[in-house]
């Protein structure tokens, strides 16, 4: 990792003349950083290593968050892989197929919108999820999501922190975990140190896109807490039910909505899925809660059904770990 | 103030939204949209959500201080 100014840095993270083919990382082994649920309590050490366990591939693993309205039946179909089925009314069978154009898309999301807004932002997990207010280096306002992994490091999107099209490095961003419409329930924090990949700063690549920013110190996220992350094999991934939270633009502002469904496909360096989300909700995690652990696998970033999340792969995974030292 | 006309490589979710889009000769531009800016299709002025990959656009923008700049009218598909 080198400084390039003395606020911001970039880590290599594989880019170069072989950035594209880059890392395999389905070798067998995953890499898991546990959460700290707050008030000063950190997780357990970063960089742990697991033994792959065996998983069914075809259900993927992975359950729901418990949130009060969301259609959990529609987030289990939703986005299933090609080629699997679930059984057909008789009666709807029957219906005639239809023009596409009687079916557009009035929203911004995959299908039918069913994001719940969340209500109870001050227990975990939605507190670990924080509103970014974006001052970027020509003055701009914009607004992300970001997510603590650590007492002051919040992970986020590349282009959140460093926008090509504003300038580079953003000024400063303002975080505000557990935003509610006007209620800071923890306060917030201004960053104005940053963290990105060559990948994406200097070669834009959306494979690359991810990000942090730093905070001054460690107040804020001592008393919120953070997420675990995890760098899963491919077969873990596949299907698997993950959740979203997120701050989304064409929702009342500072209001967070979740949203869950499968993971459709997997890249060595990105997850694609068919979740609702909007602009505003770059830079969100994308989790994996299991045994009552929830552990980030992605950084969503880019819409356009299937929507599609920076995964966090070893590579990523490493950055994170050294982000949060 | 310039004219880019490409094709939409990247939807960023950020709000407002940002566009990466390719040019014919393979210049990589990123464009900032505004809150308020439409989408121009043949069914009329539709929102940003119905945007996607692959979508060939065109977009007057200004310089943005990087490598691209902010949308000064609607995005209009050429599709």
């Amino acid at each position: 990792m080198g400084k390039n100014k003395d606020h911001e840095a970039v880590a290599s993270d594989g880019d170069g003349p072989g950035d594209e083919g880059y890392e395999s990382d389905d070798g067998g082994y995953e890499s898991v950083s546990s959460e700290g649920n707050g008030n000063g309590g950190s997780g357990g050490a970063a960089g742990e290593l697991v033994e792959h366990g065996h998983e069914v591939a075809i259900h993927g693993g992975g359950t729901l968050e418990d949130v009060e309205g969301f259609d959990a039946a529609a987030a289990m179909t939703e986005g299933l892989a090609d080629g699997e089925t679930v059984p057909i009314d008789p009666e709807l069978a029957t219906l005639p197929e239809c023009c596409p154009e009687e079916f557009e898309q009035p929203e911004s999301v995959c299908g039918n919108d069913d994001r719940v807004r969340i209500r109870s932002t001050t227990r975990i997990p939605w507190r670990w999820n924080a509103q970014l207010i974006i001052t970027s280096r020509n003055g701009r306002k914009s607004r992300c999501t970001g997510w603590f992994i650590g007492p002051h490091t919040v992970m986020t999107a590349g282009h959140c922190v460093y926008s090509h099209s504003n300038g580079g490095w953003a000024r400063e961003i303002e975080v505000i975990p557990g935003m509610d419409a006007s209620s800071r329930p923890f306060g917030s924090q201004v960053g104005r140190s940053f963290r990105s990949v060559t990948g994406w700063t200097n070669s834009k690549k959306p494979d690359y896109d991810y990000g942090a920013i730093i905070l001054p110190n460690d107040s804020l996220g001592n008393k919120v807490g953070w997420f675990g992350f995890a760098s899963l094999s491919d077969s873990s991934l596949k299907n698997l039910l993950v959740n979203n939270a997120g701050y989304p633009g064409d929702k009342p502002f500072g209001t967070q909505w979740y949203n869950a469904g499968r993971i459709t496909k997997v890249t060595s360096r990105r997850l694609y899925y068919m979740l609702d989300t909007y602009g505003g909700q770059s830079g969100s995690p994308v989790w994996r809660y299991k045994d009552g652990k929830r552990h980030a696998v992605g950084i969503h970033a880019y819409g356009g059904c299937p929507n599609k999340a920076t995964r966090i792969n070893s590579a990523v995974f490493n950055n994170m770990v050294n982000w949060k030292q | 103030m310039a004219r880019v006309r490409g094709t939409i490589t990247g939807i960023m979710e950020s709000w407002p939204i940002q566009l990466a889009i390719r040019d014919v000769d393979g210049r990589e531009f990123v464009i900032s949209l505004e809150e308020d800016t439409g989408v121009v299709t043949r069914r009329g002025v539709v929102g940003v959500s119905e945007l996607r990959e692959g979508q060939r656009v065109e977009v007057d923008v200004e310089d943005g201080g990087g490598d691209g700049g902010s949308a000064t009218d609607d995005v209009v598909v050429l599709d």
